[in-house]
């Protein structure tokens, strides 16, 4: 029980952590420093368009905010996903045009 | 408010159309027992972390658990995985290994690098050049900080 508990503490030490690292990660990749290629899932690399790829990302990335001041409202998530979405259904549709 | 927006709570139908699932069906399946929850409501790493210094619950902590949510989904990696039991240690050492992938922190590289260390090695470990070092940031100070000593013994 005494022990459960320990390894229990112990977790949550190592999720906040990992999770800080994480999101380092996440702002290096917005803000440039370091390449997508670091962060983005490998199985949806070559299914993306990437400028709407970063603009989800930035938007996550500030809903990360540890000030809650500094984030968001869920009405600038939606339009700012909404406009992402938008521009990647006119993208593929120019795609799937040109190549027939 | 939701306050218990997770990976685990959305659920796809068939359709892939995302549904949030209800807390109250995760406790039917007994699921708090290989889960870390907080005594309050949420779940480690997904909480606001003004909540957890003022418990003090707003809309702006439903975006910070969207913004956890989404972060995961987009690097296709989960961050936050919590189905860790103690008695399972090989897979305990994979997936801790696995939290701390995105760091470039020498000192979590430290942590991950000794968690995947038998016992009997790491004890010869110690005589290394390294050794000690690393022994003292990646095993003493988490300790220190999770203020007991006694989960060495069963790594």
């Amino acid at each position: 029980m005494h022990y459960q508990l320990t390894f229990s503490i112990y977790i949550k030490y190592l999720t906040i952590l990992s999770f800080h690292f994480f999101y380092l990660k996440a702002k290096d990749v917005v803000s440039g420093k370091k390449p997508l290629e670091e962060f983005i899932d490998p199985r949806v690399r070559d299914d993306v368009v990437i400028e709407d790829f970063v603009l989800i990302l930035k938007i996550a990335v500030l809903c990360v905010a540890s000030s809650s001041v500094g984030r968001p409202t869920i009405k600038d998530v939606f339009e700012e996903m909404d406009k992402a979405l938008r521009n990647t259904t006119i993208k593929v549709q120019i795609l799937s045009s040109t190549i027939a | 408010m939701i306050s218990l927006l997770q990976l685990t709570n959305i659920l796809l139908t068939e359709d892939k159309v995302p549904k949030l699932a209800d807390f109250g069906l995760a406790k039917m399946l007994e699921m708090e027992e290989t889960k870390v929850f907080t005594d309050v409501r949420g779940t480690i790493g997904y909480m606001d972390p003004e909540y957890i210094t003022h418990s003090k619950l707003t809309c702006a902590s439903d975006i910070y658990s969207f913004g956890v949510v989404a972060l995961q989904l987009l690097s296709g990696r989960k961050v936050i995985e919590l189905d860790i039991v103690a008695r399972d240690s090989l897979t305990k050492k994979v997936k801790i290994y696995d939290l701390l992938y995105f760091s470039d922190d020498i000192y979590a590289k430290h942590v991950a690098m000794i968690l995947q260390l038998q016992k009997h090695e790491l004890f010869f470990f110690m005589f290394t050049e390294q050794g000690p070092v690393m022994f003292i940031y990646g095993i003493m100070i988490p300790c220190i900080i999770s203020s007991h000593f006694l989960f060495i013994l069963n790594i």
